[in-house]
């Protein structure tokens, strides 16, 4: 039976009418709503209170919740039940981040035993690089390290080096770290030119160790390293490191065995960070770091697992947006980080929540008929106020904003000028709560608003209507750290975990990517005149046809 | 005259020593530290000795309360972060009103101003502040370990780092006996013969890595670097010394004095950065011959047998200081290579830093011994005992029949006739 269907869900949907004519505003009248909306968990405070959402709503909605047996569907993900049920595995990126000395049994053996061998083998390899000891062909020492991978090959570390580079390794030492994702070859081809292949390690990341992208662009560093030594050996070995769940493609491909880093097929690509995919951010930000990120995440883990519905981050971030999503019919959802450090946090996002739940069919392949993963997007908060903003105070989308940001910021900056990023920080706080708040009382708060305004209001009333109720959630993180944002990431891990068994989908799979992957193949080789040109629908027939003329009118691409 | 010298280092030693010998009377607080540090220093230890046989030294201890002097000439022969707050509190102790502390071993531009408003306006204990002038002056001495006593008792110059007259005079006077030959006392400000101390280390440092920098081009144009040095080193515009490419230079004084005055240069504006090139050049030289030996192996040095001859950073010093074999040493055993070294002087030193660091070396009491079984012979310090070996030995132990020359101290013919490949700095 699908969700919709059950009682709770019917329940929910009249408790939904009911609020139909009362305002956000006047519930935050209630304290004792408000005090239960305000959460904290270690180094994160959430206020869920600027939610459309009476005390009734998150009981019914934990009353769902328990009605797909939400708790046991936790504990069997950390667990290691196969849950994702259409690749017929477990989903143990938790697994990823216990402690040395805890351990974990799947299919009879240890599962964590593993994870430590590689993390001690990654941290043999980074210890080599920080020290100067990895050389390039010509003896010099690795000075940059390019991470090639795509997805959630790219985005987890991506997000962390960005985000914590202020905790980067100091010295002489320190390795730059770099990303090529597209398979465009732009961003590579930008690297070529500034970076020298003497003192540059790649890192090709590929669950698969077949994604065409990554592969294709490693192929071409690999050609750029041997045009400076023809010793394919010794390139392959000092230039290239791999990291997969397939030693015999890394293998095929060149890798030595010594620099093949692994993880296992029950770690879905964009949950992947906290494993050697994530070698990148231990290179550039130590490993010391690496592990208090790793940390971080296993806190959050072991709250999802044991705290209550009602002081449970994960679990209240999911039920809320449920309850936007699915009852109050809000499918937008924006990341509005008020930290530029922040910047990549909802690229990251878009990947987690969007592959993980852009699906309808529930896990025994029956059509949902109701809404699922809305659609996400974001930006840094403070930019974000002179681009979209508009469309969020005065457009006709309902749209469901997260703000996050850190309470404590610039606290070792001295100076005349660290006073000054210190106030800028409290402008910045000002603007997060200030946009929060206009959101959701939109022109019914008329403060702020001069006299002169109103007298011209009165002229333009309508273009100046604010119809507020917009909801959001504010996040406040202690600071930004490796070990806060561990937990911030492993909340909205959850989060999706939580709408995933509530809409009883599975959102460890994507076979949504792999059609268009198939159809590039023959594209291709129509576009290389190995193939016939004109077995493909008219659109493309076209653009095939047009590409093939220009090719042949100036002798080449 | 009284005089006090703190301070547990080379130059406390040496000034200590001389100043008795020219008939001072010297109380040394060497804050625990012994003469015996100092027993390769040509000559030190027995002067020092004898100074304190016939009592124109007289040792005394931070906790030896029962003198009560006070000194007017206080010679704080390290560089004053060197000492401890307590020390300097202690040295303060014995200052009399009127004193003069000399600083031989500046560590800052306008460091000898700052002491010396500090002293004069210490608190008499009565909350009230006393007027002691006091006067600092600095007086950089540019010793070199090996030949200290001789750039001490006969340097080429000194200059004497004196904001007042009287303090002058006063100091000439103490220096006398070392500049009887040739009158050659320069007195400028004191942050004049500070800020002189530092551009005289940058420039010699910026000379060994321009020579390094025209060594990397001679060897890629098959030009030998030692015919160069010696036609440009007979230009007098530019001289002979400082002129020779090596695998780096080392030793305390001359890295830690450039990296202080290039990071002055950085506060302004238009540092283009010259002092940061010259210390990369450097870093660069260090890791050269590391490059060398990779190449010669194509990369896989694990199980090679690597003979290094010389640990110290210059011949006749057990100093091991920023050492180039140090950081050699360090990087062939991270590749799996193993060592074996002599030093005639610096043995006990490099076993100590490397056991602390736990890479594991081995070491020989004779030169020859160490290319036993070795692939390789790199040489890092030009001890004059290692510049005419058998090379028809070295080639007879030598597996891999290379030697790796960092200080270009043999012929390249001369080695290649005896049957070994030969790798210099700067040559073919």
């Amino acid at each position: 039976m699908l969700i919709s269907n059950t009682k709770e869900w019917k329940a929910l949907e009249a408790h939904h009418q009911s609020l139909a004519d009362i305002k956000t505003c006047q519930l935050l009248k209630d304290r004792e709503r408000n005090d239960c909306l305000f959460k904290g968990f270690d180094k994160i405070t959430i206020d869920f209170s600027k939610q459309k959402i009476s005390a009734n709503t998150l009981e019914m909605l934990f009353e769902l919740a328990l009605s797909v047996n939400l708790n046991e569907k936790i504990s069997g993900l950390l667990s290691g039940d196969k849950v994702n049920t259409t690749e017929d595995r477990a989903a143990l990126h938790t697994a990823l981040r216990l402690p040395a000395e805890k351990s974990l049994i799947l299919n009879g053996e240890d599962i964590n035993s593993d994870v430590q061998l590689q993390l001690t083998k990654m941290e043999e390899i980074v210890n080599r690089l920080i020290n100067g000891h990895w050389r390039g062909f010509s003896g010099k020492p690795i000075t940059d390290v390019v991470n090639l991978g795509v997805g959630g090959s790219d985005l987890g570390p991506l997000l962390v080096c960005d985000a914590l580079d202020e905790y980067e390794v100091q010295g002489e030492t320190g390795i730059n770290v770099h990303f090529a994702s597209t398979m465009d070859g732009s961003q590579i081809s930008s690297l070529f030119s500034s970076l020298n292949p003497e003192t540059t390690l790649f890192i090709v990341v590929s669950k698969s160790f077949t994604t065409i992208d990554t592969l294709t662009n490693a192929e071409t560093a690999k050609q750029w390293v041997l045009e400076q030594c023809s010793n394919e050996a010794l390139v392959s070995k000092q230039h290239f490191i791999g990291v997969s769940a397939s030693p015999s493609k890394m293998e095929e491909w060149g890798i030595v065995a010594e620099h093949q880093l692994l993880f296992w097929e029950w770690v879905g690509g964009r949950f992947s960070l906290w494993s050697s995919v994530g070698i990148c951010i231990a290179i550039k930000l130590g490993m010391r770091n690496f592990r208090l990120l790793l940390q971080g995440a296993h806190e959050m883990d072991k709250h999802f697992l044991s705290a209550e519905f009602e002081n449970n981050l994960p679990v209240l971030l999911g039920l809320i947006s449920i309850w936007n999503v699915n009852f109050r019919k809000i499918n937008a959802q924006a990341i509005l980080p008020y930290d530029a450090r922040l910047a990549v946090f909802p690229d990251y996002l878009t990947q987690l929540e969007m592959e993980s739940n852009g699906k309808s069919v529930t896990l025994n392949g029956e059509a949902v008929d109701y809404d699922t993963c809305p659609v996400l997007w974001g930006e840094v908060g403070p930019n974000a106020q002179h681009a979209f903003y508009q469309l969020l105070h005065q457009g006709t989308q309902k749209v469901n904003c997260d703000f996050i940001a850190p309470v404590k910021r610039f606290c070792n900056t001295d100076g005349e000028h660290g006073k000054r990023l210190k106030e800028q920080h409290l402008l910045t706080l000002a603007n997060c709560f200030a946009q929060s708040r206009a959101l959701m009382l939109g022109s019914s708060s008329s403060e702020g608003i001069s006299n002169k305004t109103r007298e011209e209001s009165a002229n333009s009333t309508s273009h100046r209507h604010y119809p507020g109720e917009q909801p959001s959630t504010t996040i406040l993180l202690e600071e930004l750290s490796a070990y806060s944002l561990g937990q911030l990431i492993a909340l909205y891990e959850h989060k999706v975990y939580v709408m995933a068994v509530l809409w009883n989908i599975n959102p460890f799979d994507q076979w949504g990517v792999e059609l268009g992957k198939v159809m590039a193949e023959g594209t291709l080789d129509a576009l290389s005149n190995k193939g016939k040109v004109d077995d493909f629908d008219q659109s493309t027939n076209k653009l095939i046809r047009f590409i093939n003329s220009k090719v042949k009118d100036s002798g080449g691409l | 005259m009284n005089i006090l010298v703190v301070g547990g280092g080379l130059n406390s030693f040496v000034s200590a020593s001389l100043f008795a010998s020219v008939g001072n009377t010297v109380y040394f607080n060497s804050f625990g530290c012994s003469i015996s540090r100092y027993q390769l220093e040509p000559g030190l230890e027995s002067l020092f000795k004898e100074q304190v046989e016939v009592g124109r030294i007289v040792e005394i201890s931070t906790t030896n309360q029962k003198l009560e002097e006070s000194y007017e000439i206080i010679v704080l022969g390290e560089e004053v972060e060197t000492y401890s707050l307590e020390d300097i509190d202690w040295t303060i102790k014995f200052t009399l009103d009127q004193a003069i502390w000399i600083l031989l071993s500046p560590s800052d531009i306008g460091e000898a101003i700052y002491w010396k408003k500090r002293l004069n306006s210490r608190n008499n204990g009565n909350g009230s502040t006393v007027k002691n002038c006091i006067d600092v002056i600095s007086c950089p001495l540019l010793i070199r370990e090996g030949r200290a006593l001789e750039d001490f008792s006969r340097p080429e110059l000194i200059t004497l780092g004196c904001d007042t007259e009287c303090s002058a005079i006063r100091v000439k006077a103490l220096m006398y006996p070392f500049n009887r030959q040739k009158d050659d006392i320069k007195i400028v400000s004191t942050k004049e013969a500070e800020f002189a101390c530092f551009a005289s280390h940058a420039m010699l440092a910026t000379r060994l890595s321009f020579m390094n920098e025209m060594a990397a081009l001679a060897e890629k144009t098959g030009v030998d670097i030692d015919v160069i040095r010696a036609c440009i080193g007979s230009d007098p515009r530019i001289g002979s010394s400082y002129l020779y490419p090596g695998c780096g230079y080392g030793g305390a004084t001359l890295s830690k004095n450039l990296q202080r005055i290039s990071s002055k240069l950085k506060r302004r504006n238009d540092d283009l950065g010259l002092l940061d090139i010259v210390a990369e050049i450097n870093n660069r030289q260090k890791d050269l011959l590391f490059r060398k030996i990779w190449h010669f192996f194509g990369g896989s040095l694990k199980g090679k047998v690597i003979a290094v001859w010389g640990v110290s950073f210059k011949p006749e010093t057990d100093s091991i200081e920023g050492a180039p074999a140090l950081q050699l040493i360090e990087s062939l055993t991270a590749q799996q290579a193993e060592i074996v070294f002599y030093d005639p002087m610096a043995k006990q030193n490099a076993i100590e830093y490397f056991a602390e660091r736990e890479i594991s070396v081995k070491a020989t009491d004779r030169a020859m011994d160490a290319c036993d079984n070795a692939d390789v012979l790199v040489v890092c310090t030009e001890w004059k005992e290692l510049w005419n070996p058998s090379f028809a030995e070295l080639a007879a132990r030598l597996r891999c029949k290379a030697i790796f020359d960092g200080r270009n101290i043999y012929g390249p013919d001369q080695v290649k006739l005896a049957g070994l490949k030969y790798f210099g700095i700067g040559r073919q």
